[in-house]
């Protein structure tokens, strides 16, 4: 898996190759410029599409119900969100003074990684430092990923 | 609605729905569903509500708190603020449950039930309704 190349998503849906008909990754070392192909509509790249979504949840006077659609719109798609979007996300949370969300869109995100474990610390390791910032504590911090 | 007032002046008792007042007088007010509800769903994480509606006074200060640096939160207040939003965690929501078993053993029950109308089958089914036999004739 090559993190940086927008891979994460491609891992969720390698699985699934019928879905969203994106081009499988052939093996963790190559970068793959991968293209969203609808059968009606015009193709959207991974970056755009991850540039539209960070856009989105920077708004700076985003309301509550526009983060709630967002993530959930979000997680309905078939891949786990790039750390900016979530990095976004989090910020519109810390905007809005609500800081369960800032939990439940982490656990979120695991959840949506699904079988492929090495997924999440990747995420949280390239949200450290807004982590700290922002003083959020992930729901393995906080012993709420256990029953 | 024109039959509840009949109704109520008749027993001072609307139908159904203040059943449902009685029954869960503190839990949930009939209003209450045509409102947006609370779930927790894996596909759904930011319900349309929060979780607790109803804020104690400490529970208004924590909210107040939350304005300010989240660092400045303790553990138990950040536990606090998730626990007033959310019912169950994603781990709590997702745990499996023992009901597997209810339901195989449930199954193998019923399978043996037929084993044992199958063996009776067997040994007098070529009699046939025969009991039925003594009704018609005395009819």
């Amino acid at each position: 898996m090559n993190p940086g190349s927008g891979a994460c998503r491609d891992c969720a849906t390698a699985l699934q190759p019928g879905r969203q008909s994106k081009t499988l990754t052939p093996g963790p070392a190559a970068a793959i410029q991968s293209v969203r192909c609808y059968s009606h509509g015009p193709h959207e790249t991974d970056e755009e599409f991850d540039a539209r979504w960070v856009t989105y949840f920077n708004k700076p006077d985003i309301d509550a119900w526009e983060l709630r659609k967002g993530i959930n719109t979000l997680i309905t798609y078939d891949l786990v969100p790039e750390p900016k979007i979530i990095d976004a996300a989090l910020r519109a949370c810390r905007r809005l003074n609500d800081f369960a969300s800032t939990v439940r869109i982490l656990e979120a995100v695991k959840d949506k990684a699904g079988p492929h474990k090495e997924i999440y610390p990747y995420i949280i390791q390239e949200l450290r430092p807004t982590l700290n910032e922002l003083g959020i504590s992930t729901p393995e911090e906080l012993g709420l990923d256990k029953v | 609605m024109l039959a509840t007032r009949v109704f109520s002046l008749v027993g001072k008792r609307a139908i159904s729905t203040s059943v449902c007042v009685r029954a869960h007088e503190s839990v949930v007010k009939r209003e209450d569903f045509s409102l947006p509800a609370y779930v927790d769903r894996r596909d759904y994480p930011l319900p349309d509500v929060a979780h607790v509606k109803h804020l104690s006074a400490s529970q208004k200060a924590l909210k107040e708190k939350e304005k300010a640096s989240w660092s400045s939160l303790s553990m138990d207040e950040k536990v606090e603020l998730y626990r007033i939003k959310f019912k169950e965690t994603f781990a709590e929501m997702n745990r499996g449950s023992n009901e597997w078993k209810t339901v195989v053993g449930t199954a193998m029950f019923f399978i043996g039930f037929t084993a044992l109308v199958i063996m009776w089958q067997k040994l007098y089914g070529h009699l046939g309704l025969c009991l039925l036999d003594l009704v018609i004739h005395s009819l």
